[in-house]
């Protein structure tokens, strides 16, 4: 079966944007665990946290992707496809996040491909997104795969 | 409600009881997902893909109803791992995971995990695992891989 011509804007690939910036509330960090029904103290308990050697409430790693999906990015003008999955996802945490934190975000498109399977044509879309916090510390990256499909 | 504190009571990290080792398993947990978690997942991530909310739209998808977030069914894996490793993983975690199927609403799933390689590095012990999620039809919706860096 032959390739279908999928277009979108090449010049974005591994080009870095500014995504802008986002504060992580306490209130934000105690709703996301109430939502997700996470119990740990560490997230929900500040003075355990501070007893254990934190300066604050530590966020779970997963809200740094889950806000990132309100910031600025740039469009891929993909011209496939109506439903759209995520696919597949990744994070490395390399610093500790604590509420009250402001997190800055850049993303670049990491990769576009195509696969054909029984079911037809996917377009996978992969951005990578750096954190960075208010003290300049690389705190994660995360990259996300979407998956379009007619 | 349950106070969080009494519910953790017994459930040391896996590394304050040191000693882990390949094969040590994590979990499982067990976690119910309905509607209303959906709904109130999409309104706190402003992801309101038709496909979690719209029942008329889900129904015309090859998935036929609504699912839940992929993100959503992640956080049930990162809660795992916070179980097993502390704060080791909220500091210095790593995970890799494929979205393999749809969770349904309604549906209760299974999160488990188990220690594939223990590696000692200058950085500290470095804990790799396999994770996976389950629904309750058997079927596994989430694959991946996790590490953890202790010192």
């Amino acid at each position: 079966m032959a390739q279908p011509t999928v277009e979108f804007d090449r010049s974005l690939l591994g080009k870095d944007f500014p995504a802008g910036s986002f504060t992580i509330t306490k209130e934000q960090v105690l709703a996301y665990c109430r939502i997700i029904g996470e119990t740990n103290p560490l997230y929900l308990d500040e003075q355990e946290a501070r007893r254990r050697g934190h300066p604050a409430l530590l966020a779970p790693p997963l809200m740094c992707p889950l806000f990132a999906r309100d910031l600025d990015r740039p469009q891929v003008k993909l011209n496939f496809g109506r439903m759209r999955m995520h696919a597949g996802q990744a994070l490395e945490s390399f610093h500790p996040i604590y509420a009250g934190d402001t997190i800055t975000a850049s993303v670049h498109l990491a990769d576009v491909y195509t696969k054909t399977g029984r079911s037809g044509t996917m377009v996978f879309i992969v951005w990578e997104t750096v954190f960075v916090n208010q003290q300049g510390e690389r705190v994660a990256v995360s990259r996300d795969s979407h998956m379009v499909r007619e | 409600m349950v106070s969080p504190l009494s519910s953790w009571q017994g459930k040391l990290p896996l590394v304050t009881r040191g000693g882990i080792q390949a094969g040590a398993a994590l979990g499982p947990l067990t976690k119910h997902v309905t509607q209303e978690q959906v709904q109130r997942y999409a309104e706190a991530s402003g992801d309101h893909n038709p496909i979690h909310l719209d029942a008329e739209f889900a129904a015309r998808t090859p998935y036929g109803r609504r699912v839940a977030h992929g993100m959503l069914t992640l956080a049930f894996v990162s809660e795992l791992l916070m179980q097993a490793f502390g704060r080791a993983w909220a500091e210095s975690g790593k995970l890799r995971v494929r979205f393999k199927g749809a969770v349904v609403p309604g549906q209760r799933v299974t999160v488990s995990g188990r220690v594939r390689r223990v590696q000692a590095g200058p950085e500290g012990t470095t804990v790799e695992c396999a994770v996976s999620v389950h629904a309750d039809d058997g079927s596994e919706v989430l694959a991946g891989e996790a590490w953890v860096t202790t010192r």
